[in-house]
């Protein structure tokens, strides 16, 4: 698909060369994205087992979200 | 009553007054020609004299019978002789004579130049507005585009700018980042330095967050899953500082506002944030303009520059 930029108020393709670092660029932001959501999902996953953790050590819902935010 | 030869032009009649500086002397010069004494009304130290008794007159000599003394006022006002002038007495015509919608701006003395881009000051002179002290210099708006940018607008009448950005990215989960242009050209070196620190809250978890680059090839200004959604934009403003010098950085600040992107594209956002970042371009080569885009896809939106003027 062309791509282009904006420059001054006029649209102008992108050069080959252009287009072809904005789709590095977009790739390697996919690739970043998807680091960052499994780091998200593993932090959860962290989250709840500790939780959980705590839970089974006798601590109430209301104390371990007053005392770890969880 | 006809009369025979060219029609007299409207007339406005006024009557003349004379002042005289006297001294020891029975004759004085009129400024204009009478017919005789009575045409005169003459006054000395405010008390009116008689025609023929107290003075006489023919022409433009004025004959007293006495002398008068150098400490007397004297003063005739022209009854005979009433000065005919095709122009209204000065300082007769008030605004009721002057007809609604009649006066063009030639017939003002006010001096500079008469145009759509000046003003009429009270000191009688035309001159440019002046303006602020921020300034307007260009408005940018694209949609679905892989940047947009502003080139060629800083100058030496400014050494820091404004920015006012409203923008969106076209695809979903990706963050706003600026770069700067040198000659033209959107720079993408890893010569970025930059910090942004945000406030989250999804409506059950309030926390801080981060985002950092060093040596990286862009600077971020609202990070961590912005939506795609038109409806959550993000705006904010940027402060960028001394573009054109050969000596220091070009630094950026921004606020703004940020979200975190929903489930899929173009959905309503799960989070918001706010953003202050700070950031800077490793380089002693003057700036021309700056580049607003997405990491991960294109950018709608619309972007003002400001110039900050130095004096």
């Amino acid at each position: 698909m062309t791509m282009y930029k904006l420059l001054n108020g006029e649209k102008v393709k992108l050069t080959a060369e252009e287009e072809a670092a904005k789709e590095a660029e977009i790739a390697q932001a996919n690739i970043d994205k998807q680091a960052r959501e499994a780091a998200r999902v593993e932090k959860e996953i962290k989250k709840a087992s500790a939780k959980q953790k705590l839970l089974d050590l006798g601590l109430t819902e209301e104390e371990i979200k007053l005392t770890f935010g969880l | 009553m006809p009369f025979i030869g060219n029609q007299p032009a409207l007339s406005y009649t006024s009557f003349a007054k004379q002042d005289f500086t006297t001294s020891a002397t029975t004759s004085y010069t009129l400024d204009n020609p009478v017919a005789n004494a009575n045409e005169l009304a003459l006054f000395i130290n405010f008390v009116r004299q008689e025609p023929t008794t107290a003075y006489t007159a023919s022409g433009t000599s004025l004959t007293l019978t006495s002398a008068t003394s150098a400490s007397d006022d004297m003063y005739c006002v022209f009854l005979g002789k009433a000065v005919q002038t095709v122009n209204p007495p000065n300082g007769s015509v008030g605004a009721s004579q002057i007809a609604d919608s009649s006066i063009a701006l030639g017939k003002l003395s006010a001096t500079g130049t008469k145009d759509s881009t000046t003003f009429l000051r009270g000191d009688n002179t035309f001159a440019e507005a002046g303006g602020g002290a921020m300034e307007l210099l260009h408005t940018a708006t694209g949609s679905d585009v892989s940047s947009i940018d502003i080139n060629g607008y800083f100058t030496s009448d400014y050494d820091h700018y404004k920015l006012i950005y409203s923008v969106y990215a076209a695809t979903n989960n990706t963050d706003t980042m600026v770069r700067i242009m040198q000659g033209g050209s959107v720079i993408t070196a890893s010569n970025y330095w930059f910090a942004g620190n945000a406030w989250y809250y999804d409506g059950t978890y309030s926390q801080s967050s981060n985002a950092v680059g060093f040596n990286t090839n862009y600077i971020g200004i609202a990070s961590t899953d912005n939506t795609s959604n038109s409806q959550y934009p993000t705006t904010g403003e940027m402060l960028l500082s001394n573009p054109l010098s050969t000596s220091q950085n070009t630094t950026i600040t921004t606020n703004s506002i940020g979200y975190n992107s929903g489930a899929g594209a173009g959905q309503p956002p799960t989070a918001i944030r706010t953003w202050n970042y700070a950031g800077t371009y490793i380089s002693t080569t003057a700036t021309s303009g700056i580049s607003f885009g997405y990491i991960g896809g294109n950018i709608n939106g619309t972007i003002r520059l400001y110039g900050m003027k130095n004096s």
